[in-house]
């Protein structure tokens, strides 16, 4: 068997086989018998047509496409193992020439990825603040919730009082409303109600019964433009918005705090720690993006792209399904089709697969594997309050631990970044992973034979 | 009638396949009118062999019938089968 590389951008590598001769004979001679059992020669029995009866009645050259086929996964595993190319995913024919029999196959290989010297990214972080204000809108949202309606005994409604009340209204024989307990909040101008229905309720109190006749105006838009109505309404009760005052005891009510200023400070803690949080997470993004940028090769196979895309409509799928409508239902009725949807994904797929790689490349790079102990510190800390055997046996098994790990370390591998921008990073021991990394990609492919790029 | 229109087209089938093999005969469709003589020497200048033996066989016409017309459905034919000299051998396909 002859075999050529050649590296391909993208991390491919394309092999160009040449099986030997006797070996395509063998497979011509194997691909006629099947052809035999399929076809009937005429003059023979199904299956009982020789070799050159075959040949004379399909040709060689139909035979020859036969062979190559059966033959492939053969020559593939073949060619793999004479190589010693680890390919990450299936290998693809390329083109396929008959007489002589050449196959060529792309093969993605792993991604190639050297973030150049990502060490020396330095970028400017903003404090995270919180000013008196926000604090304050924070305590009157919680002023808000703490809000109760209560009932007045003496006291006439005004704006902004709700009533529940006993109404009927009719504009002739038309009938508006028949409720037995209408709640109405009071407002200057009603927009279910004609003008002035508001006006009729001012001042009253609750156990009251109100009679009154509104008109609606012309410019009314339903049949009831220009018809005169009449309600009649008895006040079941009336109550008003009573919110707490924003005092020690407030402070009490909201929580176990003992001043207003004890709150406010708490206030103020949380909100600071929320948006240091998010900070974080944006300033790290930047980090990794001004890392991808600098990248000297970042290179991966379209394989890896395509996985991405098929992920994102996996999601988006499992999305649209728990809202009810299936994604194929949603495109036919907004008029795309699946490989339109997949070429708009394409891009954000990339880009996340981008970050995923660096992200990993930086494990790698900083040593920032997720070690044993963590896994179990972990499983523990997610057990502490969960009664639920199947997801400890699960998070206990291989599959469970993987997750587990990848998890930790892209954790570490984000606190890391924020180190690296902040220039806080540790020093990495004097003989860098990052070099052994380079050198022994280096080595393996010139072991194989190949051109190494750049 | 010339050598080259003796020849109609070799039979290839089992039943020739197996004599070919067994007996070193071949078997050919031919010319209604050819002699066994005349098939031994198309054969000989056609193939570079030599003829040992021919025999013929008169194959008759496939008829079939529309209601009482009789119609021929496939015409008398003239099969003759050659023995070949020993280690004399005709092959159909080229480079097999």
């Amino acid at each position: 068997m002859n075999i050529t590389q050649e590296y391909l951008p993208n991390a491919q590598v394309a092999l160009t086989i040449q099986p030997d001769e006797e070996q395509v004979e063998k497979a011509l001679r194997k691909a006629a018998t099947k052809v035999a059992q399929r076809y009937t020669v005429p003059g023979f029995r199904k299956g009982k047509a020789p070799y050159a009866a075959v040949v004379r009645a399909f040709g060689k050259e139909a035979l020859l496409e036969q062979a190559a086929e059966d033959m492939s996964d053969q020559i593939y595993q073949e060619a793999l193992r004479e190589t010693g190319l680890k390919p990450i995913g299936q290998g693809v024919l390329e083109d396929i020439t008959f007489d002589p029999l050449v196959y060529r196959l792309v093969l993605p290989m792993s991604p190639r990825i050297d973030l150049g010297d990502y060490r020396s990214v330095r970028l400017e972080r903003s404090p995270v603040e919180v000013t008196d204000e926000e604090i304050e809108a924070e305590l009157l949202k919680m002023q808000e919730q703490q809000t109760e309606w209560l009932p007045l005994e003496d006291e006439g409604a005004v704006h902004g009082d709700l009533l529940t009340m006993q109404i009927r209204g009719t504009a002739g024989d038309d009938e508006i409303i028949d409720d037995d307990a209408f709640e109405l909040i009071l407002e200057a101008e009603s927009k279910d109600f004609p003008p002035g229905f508001d006006q009729q309720f001012l001042g009253v109190k609750a156990g009251e019964d109100v009679a009154f006749d509104v008109a609606y105006p012309e410019e009314w838009p339903s049949d009831r433009a220009g018809a005169e109505a009449h309600f009649d309404a008895a006040i079941l009760s009336v109550k008003r918005q009573e919110k707490p005052a924003l005092d020690d005891d407030f402070a009490l009510l909201v929580g176990d705090y003992e001043t207003l200023d004890e709150l406010k400070e708490n206030v103020r803690t949380g909100l600071l720690d929320h948006r240091q949080r998010e900070a974080d997470i944006t300033y790290a993004d930047t980090v990794l993006k001004t890392i991808i940028e600098g990248a000297v090769t970042i290179e991966y196979p379209p394989l890896l792209v395509d996985s991405a895309v098929d992920q994102l409509i996996a999601e988006q799928e499992q999305i649209m399904r728990r809202s009810g409508l299936p994604l194929n239902e949603y495109l036919r009725l907004t008029g795309q089709d699946e490989a339109g949807m997949r070429q708009r994904l394409r891009g954000r797929a990339e880009a996340g697969l981008r970050s995923d790689l660096t992200l990993d490349a930086l494990v790698h790079l900083e040593g920032l594997n997720a070690t044993e102990d963590e896994i179990h510190e972990r499983i523990a800390e997610m057990m502490a309050d969960e009664q639920d055997d199947n997801l400890l046996t699960f998070l206990e098994s291989p599959a469970g631990h993987h997750a587990l790990s990848h998890d930790i370390e892209r954790q570490k591998a984000i606190r890391r970044l924020i180190a690296i921008g902040d220039g806080t990073a540790p020093e990495l021991p004097e003989e860098t992973i990052y070099d052994e990394a380079q050198a022994e990609s280096v080595q393996e492919l010139a072991a194989q034979g190949l051109e190494i790029p750049g | 009638m010339h050598v080259r229109e003796v020849l109609r087209r070799p039979l290839m089938t089992e039943k020739t396949n197996i004599q070919a093999d067994e007996n070193n005969q071949f078997a050919f469709e031919v010319d209604r009118r050819a002699n066994k003589l005349q098939v031994k020497d198309a054969v000989e200048a056609s193939f570079d062999v030599s003829v040992e033996k021919v025999r013929i066989i008169n194959m008759p016409a496939r008829i079939g019938r529309r209601g009482r017309r009789v119609v021929i459905k496939k015409s008398a034919w003239k099969k003759a089968i050659v023995t070949l000299a020993k280690g004399d051998s005709i092959s159909w396909v080229e480079g097999v």
